[in-house]
């Protein structure tokens, strides 16, 4: 529950700004590669929990956070999808708004969707009924996030002087990076909306697990043998930058995952 | 009538149902897998979905169902989550990773074998390696373990010998674990395919495994491994064994020396008594002890709830640069390692006469697996906190930054891991009571943890870290590593609360009723007719995955104390060919 606490603080290396990711291998068609994203447009969005002011706002901030290609030039140069893309600002509209729905939107159906074969239905648009002891957590825990929220859009256009949503990037950009507590509580949600699977609302198109070239569910169709025992091949990372300020940081990072049960998958 | 569906009780349901025993099964949680009671496709709401586990889909959730937390007596108590399990019909083993490694010789006679240990309540199980091992082999049968005979170590089949209950071959090895592996031979240590209760082919009218790869800490979608249901199914078909799902039993009501029934809660509010002629416990070590306080057992010698266990989890992690490990791939952890449970490791004794200590262990290591992509973002965005918050620092602690680490996935998917499930000795000291003002949301009084690890355990980081580390760096040049001990992720994040989902002691058993709670067949001490079905029994934690011995050990005693009616089940039919 500690979410907040600091490792070890360490001097960092100077401009670990713009890191690139460099693949000195060709990139390989990894089998079981996500399918392409159904081309449907994105739907009309009904927001059940912001206002459109908030939503704008929020978006705006995920956008900062999770840039996709209008938002950050490194972003545009490799097409790379971000929060605004993956509709992220929706997947929080619909977690704080989970008991607006006949079933409440906590936990996505099962046992698979219909991205991989299975039967042709997704069932995990089907969502679960809440037994109560996650009636009862939840009938807690949402009211105190949508105030959160509420709050952190406060916050934001407050030291933006008017719309946060409409201010220029660097001063956003500024903004996030003082106020760690909304930011936390923004960037926390974004990267849920980015990676979870598309059912709760967000990873629209699939857009957050292709900017990692991540297949997602795999059900039916599993792996095969292979697929699970061999090397893809030579796939070299030159680590500088930011990947170098992570490893400095491995103590504190690995010491995280092990709080939070890092061993799953 | 039987209090939890899990590991322990399922072995129970079936002893006592082919025993003439007609069994009301009572557990809190929901039913979440269907189908399973016959032999055929099971159902199930379970998929390949993190933030459904993240928001705890199968487990309590701690703002309804809390647990109090202190390292020791004169430290403040937190209020939240503390080492959590599965808490739904078929227990913990919904969603394990199924592995099934046998305890080794010196973990049922340490103080016979090993000498006394200063400080810690180090004593000798009730029964033998010897004894349990055809026990051992029929869960092994009845759950359905893949794995090979051929492929164990000399030095396990030197503690702990004979034909396991094998009924099918390995499945595939994970990619990250076979290359770990090779570091493990490197140093001359000794890998081999983890036993597993995974079908590797059809079996039992469930599918083979698929490999789909969301596998441990996630329920099956496809029933390819069920694990308890497995055996709670020979107890449905007598048809003798009900299950209630959804109702807390929350006190054993006692007629002087005799249980007469229990109180129960329904999670919906509604509440009642069911008399029963026998008491079975099999709620997991910290709820049964709960409930033995809430029932004000009788303990004369002040054992109730004491001697609580976790492993004393320490993680390595490889970091591959020159390719990606796809741990997201196939079964867990495929393979894994015992040459460290060894107490006569090289360098061990050395080093553990340096600390004062008698001896030091560590224990099974789980070899390769990885973490999963909403984890890897919030551990990237913990990192991108701590080091925006550096005064002068260069990093915007978002935006390309962020998305250049996602991409790169160095904690993910260039990350191999080695899970070190070392001994945790029993102290009278770390213990679970209940907290004298907190309660769930039935309004029962939550337990209350009091834990620290001991000296022996904090030896044994200090040896075993680095040679944790070594092995990762020989699994490949291009490797970064790190290995941390769950205590040292405490003191870094400000908290000091177990995660490991290994929990054991509690209700400690034993032939001395000056240092057990129950008798040295699992009966609770000054009571007539109440059993323990569960891992609270252990008198000492072992060095391996648990859940296996909880079975056998329930087996074992529920045999004793109930018949021998069910022992045609689980009998090797000559098929044992692996």
């Amino acid at each position: 529950m500690a979410e907040h606490h600091k490792p070890s603080r360490r001097q960092v290396v100077a401009a670990a700004g713009l890191a690139p990711l460099i693949s000195l291998a060709p990139p390989v068609l990894r089998p079981g590669a996500a399918p392409e994203a159904n081309a449907a447009a994105k739907p009309a969005d009904k927001l059940r929990f912001f206002t459109a002011h908030e939503a704008a706002v929020i978006e705006a901030a995920a956008a900062r956070l999770v840039p996709g290609p209008d938002d950050d030039p490194v972003e545009k140069l490799l097409n790379s999808p971000g929060a605004r893309e993956a509709g992220v600002v929706h997947y929080i509209d619909t977690m704080l708004a989970a008991f607006d729905f006949k079933v409440p939107k906590i936990f996505a159906g099962g046992p698979w969707s219909d991205r991989h074969g299975g039967d042709g239905d997704d069932h995990m648009a089907d969502f679960v009924p809440l037994t109560p002891r996650h009636k009862a957590a939840w009938k807690k825990r949402l009211p105190q996030l949508r105030k959160d929220f509420r709050q952190a859009v406060k916050q934001l256009d407050a030291a933006a002087g008017g719309s946060f949503a409409t201010a220029p990037t660097s001063k956003q950009d500024q903004i996030l990076t003082d106020l760690g507590e909304v930011r936390n509580l923004i960037f926390g949600h974004t990267i849920e909306g980015m990676y979870a699977v598309p059912e709760y609302g967000g990873n629209r198109n699939l857009a957050g697990w292709k900017s990692i070239h991540w297949p997602g569910d795999s059900q039916r169709r599993g792996y095969t043998a292979p697929e699970v025992e061999s090397s893809d091949g030579a796939d070299l990372v030159l680590v500088s930058g930011i990947l170098q300020a992570l490893l400095d940081e491995l103590p504190a990072a690995t010491a995280k995952m092990r709080e939070r049960g890092w061993s799953r998958g | 009538m039987i209090v939890g569906s899990g590991a322990g009780a399922s072995v129970a349901a079936m002893v006592l149902s082919h025993n003439g025993w007609d069994v009301t099964i009572f557990e809190k949680g929901p039913r979440l897998i269907h189908g399973w009671e016959k032999s055929g496709p099971i159902k199930t709401v379970f998929s390949n979905d993190e933030l459904k586990y993240n928001r705890r889909f199968e487990e309590p959730d701690p703002l309804s169902e809390p647990r109090a937390f202190r390292a020791d007596p004169g430290s403040a108590t937190s209020i939240g989550e503390v080492n959590p399990l599965a808490s739904c019909v078929g227990g913990g083993t919904t969603h394990w990773d199924a592995k099934t490694p046998r305890f080794w010789d010196i973990d049922f006679a340490k103080r016979s074998m090993l000498g006394p240990y200063p400080g810690a309540d180090v004593e000798d199980w009730p029964f033998t390696y010897d004894e349990i091992s055809p026990h051992y082999r029929t869960v092994e049968r009845l759950m359905g373990v893949a794995g090979s005979q051929a492929a164990l170590p000399d030095l396990v089949l030197k503690h702990a010998p004979g034909k396991r209950g094998f009924v099918m071959p390995p499945g595939p090895m994970q990619y990250s674990s076979l290359a770990v592996a090779s570091g493990c031979e490197v140093l001359g240590l000794h890998p081999y395919d983890f036993p597993m209760a995974i079908n590797s082919r059809h079996h039992d009218g469930r599918p083979a495994c698929n490999n789909c790869g969301q596998c441990s800490s996630y329920g099956c979608p496809i029933g390819a491994r069920i694990g308890a249901l497995a055996v709670m199914r020979h107890a449905i078909h007598t048809g003798r064994v009900e299950i209630r799902d959804e109702v807390m039993v929350d006190k054993v009501v006692l007629k002087g020396k005799r249980a007469v029934g229990v109180h129960w809660v329904h999670s919906k509010g509604h509440e009642g008594h069911h008399s029963a002629d026998l008491v079975v416990m099999a709620a997991s070590a910290i709820e049964t002890a709960r409930l033995a306080h809430l029932s004000h057992f009788p303990d004369p010698h002040d054992r109730l709830g004491r001697d609580l266990m976790f492993h004393n989890f320490m993680d390595g992690f490889g970091i591959f640069l020159d390719r990606r490990m796809h741990a997201y791939r196939g079964r867990s952890t495929t393979k894994c390692m015992e040459d460290f449970a060894d107490p006569d490791f090289p360098g061990s004794r050395v080093f553990a006469k340096s600390m004062g200590l008698p001896y030091l262990r560590g224990g099974i290591c789980e070899i390769g697996g990885s973490q999963d992509v909403i984890a890897e973002g919030q551990i990237y965005q913990f990192v991108l906190d701590a080091l925006g918050s550096v005064p002068g620092g260069a990093v915007k602690p978002f935006g390309t930054s962020f998305k250049t680490l996602m991409r790169a996935s160095l904690l993910r998917d260039r990350l191999a891991g080695i899970s070190h499930v070392a001994e945790d000795l029993p102290y009278a000291v770390n213990r679970v009571d209940l907290d004298p003002k907190h309660r769930d949301f039935r309004g029962v009084p939550i337990p209350r943890v009091t834990y620290s690890p001991g000296k022996h355990e904090q030896a044994a980081i200090l040896f075993y870290v680095p040679l944790m580390t070594a092995v990762l760096k020989a699994a490949g040049a291009a490797t970064v590593s790190a290995a941390v001990p769950e205590s040292l992720a405490d003191s870094l994040t400000g908290t000091a609360i177990p995660h490991g989902a290994h929990i054991m002691g509690g209700m400690r058993m034993g032939k001395n009723p000056k240092t057990s709670v129950t008798d040295a067949t699992g009966m609770v001490r000054g009571l007539d007719n109440v059993f323990v079905s569960d891992g609270s029994v252990f008198p000492s934690s072992g060095a391996q995955n648990p859940t296996l011995t909880i079975m056998a050990t329930a087996l074992r005693n529920a045999t004793k104390n109930f018949g021998h009616g069910h022992a045609h089940l689980g009998r090797d039919h000559g098929e044992d060919a692996v």
